[in-house]
């Protein structure tokens, strides 16, 4: 049974949520949450991090609703908050790069194939793909990982890094260049179909 | 050792197979903040507090009330405005199945002495519900023609939780004793909502009656039934586990 929540528009959860609706700011919530979450894992790769990060960010947009500018997208002003909860994150741990000292960082998996027999080649190119992207460095990891595999748009990813979206094409351009290095000298081929 | 050069398009390509195939990790759950209404306006405030607080600092399932990965949600809309009225076709409990399916993956508990009921899991197993028509020994619970439902949802935060969407003027929730563990019996007509974290998030929400929860610790247990609270409490205290 579908949540009659889920027609009304950001902007109506919003309207709603400020007035004092917990249910509206739930639907809200609940709208955004896997796209809040992917964007602080990606930064963070940790899922406890990440975790902490978002609910963070959920109760400083609770007390900030009332100063969110109505018509302007949701998702990016949500984004940036996420990233600089993430960033604090970071910070805090003083982290650099990759985690050291502690547990490694959450790999990025490829989920499980339907049928192994037949995409078993695939299923060992994606695997090839995905660990030249974990060789890559944070900042080159974070946009590839931001922009093909959370699907957030130039302006959402601009938002999590919280950078201008010109800066995100420039590192997005840089990230690519040094993936294609690690592919081709892993030797990934690759089929025109 | 091949040295062939990846175009853009090549890597694109490269890139949006990847994608097809790349699993985060599943989305957890996620505590609300409350507001506390003013005097003129219904209440909209989250019941049992302590419990979101709990969620957001420890991320346990445990909260002010021990009742696992549950929370109750006051809200100034009327029931009939969140859900409709549930059928016994759309209960939304998931697949219908059978008492032996190794896919349950919770503890299912039973009175010893009712016929055989019908079985439902949900799609990853950690939510399992045993339903039972109504009968003169069973009347119908809430809007239904359900006579009795226990259900068992997995402790796990990170898998499922429950909502509880109740209206302050029309619902009465107590503190009551079940199994010997804290529970709540919650009276007067409501909005179930569960859900599933992960790539292939379940929601769906209901219309239910009384109800009876609570949690042994590592599972949450729901209860629906037309008997009245003691009757109810009874029947919970003298279930017996499912042997599968």
């Amino acid at each position: 049974m579908a949540n009659p929540n889920s027609a009304a528009t950001d902007d109506e959860l919003i309207a709603a949520a400020a007035d004092g609706s917990d249910v509206a700011f739930a639907s809200l919530v609940d709208r955004h949450a896997d796209a809040a979450f992917r964007a602080a894992w990606l930064v963070l790769r940790d899922t406890d991090d990440a975790r902490d990060a978002v609910q963070e960010a959920i109760i400083s947009i609770h007390r900030s609703l009332y100063r969110f500018r109505r018509g302007e997208p949701f998702r990016p002003w949500l984004l940036r908050i996420v990233g600089n909860r993430a960033r604090n994150h970071l910070r805090a741990a003083g982290r650099r790069g990759r985690a050291t000292g502690r547990a490694a960082a959450e790999p990025m998996r490829a989920a499980a194939s339907p049928s192994p027999e037949a995409m078993a080649l695939h299923l060992e190119r994606r695997q090839a793909v995905l660990a030249a992207i974990e060789e890559l460095g944070r900042d080159d990891r974070v946009v590839i990982g931001a922009r093909y595999f959370a699907e957030l748009s130039e302006a959402e990813t601009a938002a999590l890094l919280g950078v201008a979206r010109g800066t995100v094409k420039s590192r997005l351009s840089r990230a690519r260049a040094r993936l294609r290095e690690q592919l081709t000298r892993a030797g990934v081929e690759v089929t025109d179909a | 050792m091949h040295d062939r050069r990846l175009d853009d398009a090549a890597l694109d390509r490269l890139l949006a197979d990847a994608s097809h195939g790349f699993a985060f990790p599943p989305t957890p759950t996620f505590a609300l903040p409350a507001r506390r209404a003013s005097a003129s306006r219904r209440l909209v405030v989250a019941l049992a507090l302590g419990i979101l607080v709990a969620l957001a600092a420890a991320s346990v399932a445990a909260g002010a009330l021990g009742i696992g990965p549950l929370r109750v949600i006051f809200t100034d809309q009327p029931p009939e405005q969140l859900a409709p009225p549930a059928s016994a076709s759309r209960l939304a409990l998931g697949r219908l199945t059978t008492l032996m399916d190794p896919a349950i993956g919770v503890p299912l508990l039973a009175p010893p002495d009712l016929d055989v009921p019908q079985a439902y899991v949900s799609a990853d197993g950690a939510r399992a519900s045993l339903v039972w028509g109504s009968t003169a020994e069973l009347p119908p619970a809430g809007a239904s023609n359900i006579g009795l439902l226990v259900m068992a949802i997995s402790g796990d935060m990170d898998r499922a939780w429950l909502e509880k969407l109740v209206d302050a003027g029309l619902v009465t929730i107590e503190d009551v004793t079940v199994r010997g563990e804290p529970g709540l019996w919650i009276h007067g007509p409501h909005v179930l909502r569960f859900r599933h974290a992960g790539a292939d998030g379940d929601e769906a929400s209901r219309l239910v009656g009384d109800a009876l929860v609570w949690s042994d610790g590592t599972t949450l247990y729901r209860v629906e039934s037309g008997l009245g609270r003691d009757a109810t409490i009874a029947l919970a205290d003298g279930m017996m586990p499912v042997r599968r």
